[in-house]
């Protein structure tokens, strides 16, 4: 056996690929769950702050910024598109800036230095907050 | 110096080399690759080649201390948050460990290094949904487990390869076996 193929034996053994493809399928089944179920009507950008629902905003085709002033800093948050992202913050990690926009509903922003979370949400899921 | 003493300071001396990987690619990672944006809270996590490598050869004790070491490191270098790697560290290291001593030599290294990416970052994900109180941020989860499966390959290789060029073996209940 070649060198490739000593490596690949010691590398890859079979339980190894079972602990893979285990791995492999939950991902497959949490994928289906989390991003391809379908849903209709008007969706909500919802602001959590320390866990606790603020408030929701509709997401809509014109631009709109908000900006989320709390104890720990300050967030400004766009719309535009019906998509959600935030445009600035003056959190540590900037990970809530660079996470992108999100449009599907549980999808989510999260900045944990502001304990801010904002999630795509439907007029039902919004409706039991209130 | 009698056998065991030897055999101690030798075990001492290669674990202090792998510390010294630990803390040099952790850096490495952080400053050189710390720009690549990927699926939120996702990273290589190269320094974890060395810590597979210090379960196999000399046990979870020290799998742990490699851990702290770069954990450690972590806060001292780069002011990273300590909540979530702490928690996803222990639980990948653990698991790791608890993975190696239960499949023995039936289990190589990239299998104990896809369960030791999977493993944090499962362990990330949930303590973040417990302290923001929001289940929304499981989203990604699906991502990062399919990111878990490539980086623990790439870091369970890099482990495989270290072994080789520092001529080390796995332990087989005192026995040394060529893996």
């Amino acid at each position: 056996m070649n060198k490739a193929g000593v490596f690949i034996k010691k590398f890859a053994k079979k339980k190894d690929i079972l602990i893979a493809s285990l791995i492999l399928i939950s991902a497959f089944i949490l994928a289906i769950i989390f991003w391809f179920s379908p849903f209709e009507g008007q969706l909500y950008a919802c602001i959590y702050i320390d866990g606790e629902f603020i408030e929701s905003i509709p997401l809509q085709e014109e631009l709109l910024q908000e900006e989320i002033k709390t104890q720990y800093g300050t967030n400004v948050l766009m719309i535009l598109d019906n998509k959600v992202y935030i445009k600035e913050s003056d959190c540590t990690y900037q990970q809530c800036v660079n996470s992108g926009s999100i449009s599907r509903p549980a999808q989510a922003i999260v900045c944990a230095p502001h304990s801010l979370v904002i999630t795509i949400e439907d007029a039902e899921s919004v409706g039991r907050h209130r | 110096m009698s056998k065991n003493a030897r055999n101690h300071t030798g075990t001492n001396r290669k674990a202090a080399i792998l510390g010294i990987l630990v803390i040099v690619f952790f850096l490495l990672e952080h400053f050189l690759l710390g720009g690549i944006k990927m699926t939120e809270g996702v990273k290589i996590g190269l320094y974890n080649a060395f810590i597979i490598l210090a379960i196999i050869k000399f046990g979870p004790k020290y799998g742990f201390i490699l851990f702290f070491l770069k954990l450690l490191t972590g806060i001292v270098a780069t002011s990273a948050a300590l909540l979530y790697p702490l928690c996803g560290g222990i639980i990948s290291v653990a698991a790791m460990s608890a993975i190696n001593s239960i499949f023995k030599e039936k289990i190589g290294y990239l299998g104990i290094g896809i369960t030791g990416a999977a493993a944090y970052n499962i362990t990330v994900y949930i303590a973040a949904a417990v302290s923001l109180s929001s289940a929304a941020i499981l989203y990604n989860l699906p991502a990062a487990l399919l990111l878990s499966v490539l980086f623990g390959s790439v870091t369970g290789a890099i482990a495989y390869l270290t072994s080789k060029v520092m001529n080390l073996s796995r332990t087989n209940g005192g026995k040394n076996e060529e893996i």
